[in-house]
């Protein structure tokens, strides 16, 4: 059941913000829309901590503002902002139980005990972290922390929830799980969640916003899938997808009714596309998206250099005339031999292109 | 494996220590006697007689009494500027090392300094006399009680930047995630020091508190600069009671067990003080 | 509460709050400053009365006076100080030193080693012991062992009785170091001196600089034993400012406040040179990652 009052989304606008020489935040305009997990994705170095400091007020922005619900939050502090947030380094206190750090934000509401211990119960029980409840955090592990630190934030109720790469501490299978777990919380309070990490696995696994950034600007976001079909620049093709993208270089070469790409010994037809002039490119295709086979109308030769079997599907390096292999995905069904000369073909409308001057997705 | 370094050096400590106890035990006077090995054991007498001595009675009480009062003070400042200056102040750089510099100052300077502005001629006198618009006249330093103010006014002035050097390291030890975790849940400055903070600083208080009072029942400079122990006896602590005895009147194994005394009395304060504090250890 | 008034609250107390420590900090240096502009008063302004608060006519004389030793119109003569003045910095900064890479391995070792309440007060107790009451043994003592009015005899004194400080406060900042710390570096399999050096010193730096400074200022100012254990040899400065303090120089408050502030500044050189490492921006995250 929906709360009465709508649940308000996060504007944030024009951010920027240096330390010194270094412009760690540039003109930064983001909204996430009430009630929607919004993922903020980067390598390190962009930005994105920064930013969310500043969401949660501990940082002050050079430029820009931060709103939500119609308010300007800038010159609000942390305290009043109504804000919940898990920090990387978890930060709970080490010198109280876990109890008591849950407990924490509604003793110093005031809120009389027989209520806080209700309420702590209740988390406990959300979260599966009843057992720990009288343990210090100094003995807990990094995903019972997390757990912990977790359940903090939901003690005060606030309307939106900022996650600082809470998963950095945790091994590979324990994150999958807790992302799941962060997932499964958000649909329950459906409230806003903001989410920063540099993980693009986990971005796409449970966003319904991506926002990506890099060195401090914001390069694109959307729904995972656009984000995935349609990166809009070398950069994102190749930070996304659980596969490695291909990236081929080459030049185009412009005919009648589109231009034809020529690299690595591959000749591909581009239709309508018609850019004014040669250019030097990078060809990007997934793995999933090259067929190959000795029936097929070829857009270029390539030998089989090495064969991964990975259960459901098989994984082919193919040597091109370049450096890097292509990989491809084939079925199981289909066998080669290594050393093999085969014929590959590119999907339809599957191939990307990006300017090799300045990364931007020319096509299509 | 690291502790031979440091029992080479309290060896040092040792020997003079052995030849304290030993003085404290024979009736050595050296304006009496030159040679100290050729005088009389007296074993306990030394000890027994001082300890009916009422002036050192009183200056053992009168010694912990301007202790408290001084540390009260200092940790108090301390405390509030190590806070403020933690936090967003303008100027933060510059108002540091300023309000460090008393510390870098040696006692008697800041003795001779405050006999400067509390003499008659001084202006603490003029700033009062403007304020009460009369003629104000008051020898601080030669009053019985008054003089007790200039004293603990120079000795927290000397001191205060200690506690609030302490403090300062042991918030800024203070993980900035767990401060921010507060905030964000809501607490206010004032919940944040006294629930997060302040219990995590314990330790260090403790350690600190420790280390002033023991420096400050030894005071001596300041006494000796501004008022003599006077008038009469009524600033005089214990240092300068075992001073005056031991230097003027050279009774030196009656000051030594004095000495032993005070000691004595330190470390049974001392060992409580800390064990509370710090819970039993094995 | 109205988003105006607790954006208006918030500037309010932010602006008490610095207004505050802006009072404190002009009363704090009242004294400071009384002692700077008695430095350059005349001898006819020293103790006048109405006290004047800036000197009507500022001189350096009191300075040329302590540093140098004669001044026209002071009668009494005074050996230049500049000699004592060095050998205070000599045996202060040697002292604190060597107090302090020693007290390091001790306060290792007793953290390391876990070491009980009854050891540590068994370090801290030379301390409690009045100075007036050790100083006569130690004269003997040293008249002994031919350590009298020497460099390394002072120094020697000097750590001894600092020690104990170097170690309890060191001993007290490595304890607040959370255990996560030096278990991961065990587990890195690094040495016993590895650890002590690329481990504990970064995360205890700006309490090591506070106990350093601590040190310093004790050494520095010590009175009692340089006063007994040296005489001609090895003057220390506290000893020249006694000298000036004495009856035998009169009542030269000008010189006495000149010498002091001279006195003063080495020890607030170091001091501003530090207080990098008291604390600005100490994270622990830097070392996790």
């Amino acid at each position: 059941m929906r709360d009465v009052f709508p649940v308000p989304g996060l504007t944030i606008k024009n951010i920027s913000k240096s330390y010194g020489n270094t412009k760690v935040l540039d003109n930064v305009n983001i909204q996430i829309q009430d009630g929607e997990f919004g993922v903020i994705v980067g390598p390190s170095g962009s930005g994105k901590t920064t930013l969310l400091n500043i969401i949660a007020g501990f940082v002050k922005p050079d430029n820009g503002e931060i709103i939500m619900d119609g308010k300007i939050l800038n010159q609000i502090p942390p305290r009043d902002r109504n804000i919940g947030m898990v920090f990387q380094e978890f930060g709970l206190f080490s010198h109280m139980t876990v109890r008591k750090n849950i407990s924490f934000g509604l003793e110093i509401k005031k809120i009389n005990k027989k209520d806080i211990g209700k309420k702590v119960t209740e988390i406990a029980d959300t979260l599966k972290i009843g057992e720990l409840l009288d343990k210090k955090p100094g003995i807990l592990s990094g995903g019972e922390a997390q757990r912990v630190a977790t359940g903090r934030t939901l003690v005060t109720n606030p309307l939106i929830f900022l996650f600082d790469e809470p998963m950095g501490n945790l091994d590979a299978n324990l994150r999958r799980e807790m992302v799941a777990e962060i997932k499964r919380l958000h649909l329950k309070l459906k409230k806003t969640f903001i989410y920063v990490t540099h993980d693009q696995e986990q971005a796409l696994c449970v966003a319904d916003r991506i926002i990506i950034m890099k060195e401090g600007r914001l390069l694109q976001e959307g729904h995972p899938r656009k984000i995935y079909n349609y990166p809009e620049s070398f950069f994102v093709a190749e930070f996304f997808g659980i596969q490695s993208m291909n990236f081929i270089n080459g030049i185009i070469i412009t005919q009648e009714n589109g231009s034809l790409f020529r690299g690595g010994g591959l000749t591909v037809m581009l239709k309508g596309y018609c850019p004014s002039e040669k250019t030097e490119v990078i060809l990007g295709i997934r793995p999933e998206d090259i067929i190959i086979g000795n029936q097929i109308q070829e857009d270029g030769f390539g030998i089989i250099s090495s064969l991964e079997f990975l259960g459901d599907i098989n994984q082919v390096y193919l040597t091109l005339e370049q450096e890097k292999p292509l990989i491809a995905i084939i079925s199981p069904k289909e066998r080669y031999g290594l050393g093999e000369k085969v014929k590959i073909k590119l999907k339809e409308n599957k191939a990307f292109l990006f300017s090799k001057e300045h990364g931007g997705r020319l096509y299509p | 494996m690291l502790l031979p370094t440091n029992v080479i050096i309290l060896f040092l400590v040792v020997v003079p220590t052995i030849l304290v106890i030993w003085l404290s035990l024979i009736d050595f006077q050296p304006n009496i006697q030159l040679n100290f090995w050729q005088s009389k054991f007296i074993i306990f007498r030394n000890y027994i007689d001082i300890l009916k001595d009422k002036e050192f009675v009183y200056a053992l009480i009168r010694t912990i009494a301007i202790s408290i009062v001084c540390l009260g003070i200092e940790f108090t400042i301390g405390l509030l500027v190590a806070s403020i200056l933690s936090g967003e102040v303008f100027g933060k750089k510059v108002l540091f090392p300023i309000l460090i510099i008393p510390l870098m100052i040696p006692s008697i300077v800041v003795g001779n300094n405050f006999w400067l502005i509390f003499s008659t001629n001084g202006p603490i006198n003029q700033i009062i006399g403007k304020i009460l618009n009369t003629q104000f006249v008051v020898s601080w330093l030669l009053h019985p009680q008054l003089a007790l103010i200039p004293i603990v006014l120079s000795e927290v002035w000397r001191w205060y930047p200690l506690t609030f050097l302490i403090l300062f390291s042991g918030l800024a030890n203070i993980s900035v995630s767990e401060i921010r975790a507060a905030q964000i849940i809501g607490a206010n400055e004032w919940q944040i020091f006294r629930r997060i903070k302040l219990p995590k600083l314990k330790g260090i208080i403790a350690i600190a508190l420790v280390i002033r009072m023991m420096e400050s029942l030894k005071i001596f400079d300041t006494i000796h600069l501004l008022t003599r122990g006077g008038p009469g006896t009524s600033t005089q602590t214990l240092s300068y009671y075992l001073f005056k005895v031991g230097f003027q009147y050279s009774r030196v194994s009656y000051i030594s067990a004095g000495a032993w005394i005070i000691l004595f009395i330190s470390i049974i304060t001392f060992s409580f003080a800390l064990r509370g504090i710090f819970g039993k250890e094995k | 509460m109205s988003y105006k008034k607790l954006i208006q609250k918030n500037i309010a107390k932010k602006i008490s709050i610095n207004l505050f420590i802006y009072l404190i900090t002009v009363s704090l240096l009242f004294p400071l400053f009384w002692m700077i502009m008695t430095s350059f008063k005349p001898r006819a302004e020293w103790a006048s009365l109405p006290p004047t608060w800036i000197p009507n006519e500022p001189t350096i004389d009191n300075y040329r006076f302590v540093i140098f030793g004669k001044v026209e119109q002071y009668t009494k003569t005074h050996s230049s100080n500049i000699i004592p003045y060095l050998n205070t910095v000599f045996v202060a900064v040697i002292s604190t030193f060597i107090a302090i890479v020693v007290g390091l391995f001790g306060a290792y070792s007793l953290t390391r080693f876990k070491a009980g309440l009854s050891k540590l007060i068994s370090i801290i107790m030379p301390r409690m012991f009045p100075p007036m009451a050790m100083i006569i043994p130690m004269m003997i003592f040293f008249q002994v062992i031919h350590a009298i009015d020497t460099y390394w005899g002072l120094i020697i004194v000097y750590v001894g009785f600092t020690l104990p400080y170097s170690v309890f406060m060191l001993k007290g900042f490595m304890d607040s170091v959370p255990k996560e710390f030096t278990e991961a570096a065990m587990l890195d399999g690094l040495s016993e001196w590895q650890i002590l050096y690329k481990v504990w010193l970064p995360l205890i730096k700006n309490g090591l600089m506070t106990t350093a400074l601590f040190l310093l200022i004790l050494n520095w100012t010590e009175y009692a034993f340089a006063l007994t254990l040296s005489s001609r040899g090895v003057q220390t400065v506290t000893l020249a400012l006694a000298k000036l303090f004495s009856n035998e120089a009169g009542a030269s408050y000008g010189p006495q406040s000149a010498l002091g502030i001279l006195a003063a500044i080495p020890t607030i050189i170091f001091g501003i040179f530090i207080h990098k490492y008291l604390a600005y921006g100490f994270t622990f995250g830097a070392l996790k990652k």
